[in-house]
């Protein structure tokens, strides 16, 4: 699994436009060579319901690849996406892995804006967020990754001549109702969707339909995007755009964990409850619309549930599903516990969840500050706060102040988040892929999640296919690695 | 069952009297006073964050949000 996240940036007091200023972020950070981004192995739009939708292919030359693209040593990919920052983690196989790649994500963007600043004129500054909008009507994506088989993909996305029966009874209503335990939180509403003094999700007034290719127009609830960046014959990949920037390491935790799982059961047809919404896109909004959690939602067949009754059906299958399942791992039964924790507490006092859940922390933070100086919800220190509490800056962003003050539940060590600022993870292809970057840069003109092409001086060059993310791992290519000392033994130990 | 698991507790907040020790009514109100002095000291650092000090936080505050602004992305 990954996430991939784009960063807001501010330059207060400045004339640098952000365009600008994403470049000189992604090009202050630690070059480990002159490697492209494979855009040929693309597919952008190839759509799950088995037709290609239009756009545009990207078509660079070698020097904008190079501008647009920093490919780290720690197998990720650090990138400028239209007018932001983006930082896609490498290929994790553990939960807390994820979390902790993503928090050295964090550290990474921190380290290049400082360096950035360091290149122009005295008193620049450049300031990062780690959020969903700009409360203007302006929305920026904290998408997840899940790889999943070929034919889990297809129970969720039929032909496109068959209605997304899975989809809508099985699936959907988990995304739609997880917002109450992942959800980042916002003061206020925008892009025309009514009024509401706080809500649950930063992203839900942005969508608009159920399905869909695209993200940046006509927003769906669920990406068809097929682009798996894996053998298509075994492998596809989710591409999760619903979720919201997390700040709390616990939220993101629980995210990434309840949607492993359910995406488990999905492979092994495990969901059996029909929760179909009557109306998705709808529900979808009145849920972060309704803090309080006590708006009962209209189901296809009639009956009347909230999102936390819903989350419960979800949750006990999972928790059955757990239980029967031999192999499940400790993270798995981790996540389990924990959900179920979550769902009793929102049900019987959700601010007890004032160190673990994003949109609780900030209510928290927001109500206390609102108490003690007597305002309004229209009082803009408030919508001040919304935005510092996602500012990455130890020294001014509400969320690191709350963690260094111990007011917020860790999850991932200090250690874990510092080893992913220069190691890729060992149990993926990333680990195959970053070793590569650390040991030939000068040999790997350019790359993509599922191939490495070489340069060794011949008439062609040597593309070498990553296509199972589970391969390339350190146990597997660790004593090779050891063994060579150039990019052409390398290649000549694994083709023999 | 419930009050078979109690009973140790309870013991020792006995023990911890004789003793000499905080009772646990002093426990609790110490704890409060500790809670009471964190949130005290954060209740600081946000004011400081939010420039309280300044003479118009509130016109500064529209000012910082209204210079929040992003293009689309994804």
């Amino acid at each position: 699994m990954g996430i991939e996240q784009e960063y807001a940036v501010t330059t207060p007091g400045t004339n640098l436009d952000l365009i600008r200023a994403s470049y000189l972020i992604v090009n202050s950070f630690d070059r480990v060579a002159e490697v492209g981004w494979d855009y040929k192995a693309e597919t952008p739009f190839l759509d799950a319901r088995g037709f290609t939708s239009e756009g545009e292919t990207v078509r660079v030359s070698r020097a904008d690849n190079l501008k647009i693209n920093n490919l780290l040593v720690n197998g990720a990919r650090f990138y400028v996406d239209h007018a932001h920052p983006e930082f896609s983690t490498a290929e994790c196989l553990k939960i807390k892995d994820t979390v902790a790649f993503d928090r050295a994500g964090e550290r990474i963007i921190t380290l290049a804006a400082k360096r950035a600043m360091e290149r122009l004129e005295p008193g620049t500054k450049i300031e990062i967020y780690k959020n969903n909008s700009d409360r203007k009507g302006n929305s920026y994506g904290s998408h997840e990754n899940y790889l999943i088989s070929k034919e889990a993909y297809h129970r969720i996305f039929p032909p496109s001549s068959s209605p997304p029966v899975y989809l809508l009874k099985y699936l959907l209503p988990f995304f739609i109702s997880r917002q109450i335990f992942t959800g980042a939180g916002k003061v206020g509403a925008e892009n025309g969707v009514g009024s509401v003094k706080y809500q649950i999700s930063q992203r839900a007034d942005f969508f608009e339909t159920i399905l869909g290719a695209h993200t940046t127009t006509k927003r769906p609830l669920i990406n068809t995007r097929d682009e798996p960046h894996a053998d298509r014959e075994r492998f596809r990949r989710l591409h999760v755009i619903i979720g919201d920037a997390n700040m709390s390491e616990y939220t993101n935790f629980l995210k990434l964990g309840t949607t492993a799982i359910v995406l488990k059961m999905v492979e092994d047809d495990a969901l059996s409850e029909d929760l179909e919404l009557a109306e998705p896109v709808k529900a979808n909004l009145a849920i972060s619309h309704h803090p309080d959690l006590k708006l009962k939602l209209s189901l296809a067949d009639g009956r009347k549930l909230t999102p936390l009754e819903i989350q419960q059906v979800y949750y006990e299958q999972a928790r059955d599903y757990i239980k029967g399942k031999g192999k499940a791992t400790l993270e798995e039964r981790e996540v389990v516990a924990e959900w179920g924790k979550v769902l009793k507490k929102l049900a019987d006092d959700p601010l007890a969840l004032r160190s673990e859940i994003d949109w609780v922390i900030k209510l928290w933070l927001l109500d206390r500050y609102r108490g003690r100086k007597g305002i309004s919800w229209e009082d803009p220190r408030l919508r001040k706060m919304d935005l510092l509490y996602h500012l990455i800056d130890e020294k001014r962003g509400l969320y690191f102040l709350l963690e260094q003050e111990g007011e917020v539940r860790r999850v991932v060590s200090e250690e874990r988040i510092n080893h992913f600022l220069s190691h890729s993870p060992e149990d993926t292809r990333a680990y195959f892929r970053g070793e590569c970057f650390r040991r030939f840069p000068s040999d790997i003109v350019e790359a993509n999640w599922d191939s490495l092409t070489f340069d060794l001086g011949g008439e062609k060059l040597i593309k070498v296919p990553l296509p199972d993310p589970t391969k390339g791992t350190r146990a597997e290519v660790g004593d090779i690695f050891k063994k060579v000392k150039t990019a052409k033994e390398l290649l000549s130990k694994i083709s023999a | 069952m419930g009050s078979k698991e109690k009973q140790p507790e309870k013991r020792k907040s006995k023990e911890k009297e004789e003793k000499g020790g905080p009772t646990p009514k002093e426990e609790v109100i110490k704890r409060g006073e500790e809670i009471e002095k964190r949130l005290k000291k954060l209740d600081e650092i946000i004011d400081d964050v939010l420039s309280e000090a300044e003479e118009n936080p509130e016109e500064e505050a529209q000012r910082f949000v209204d210079s929040f602004k992003q293009e689309g992305g994804e």
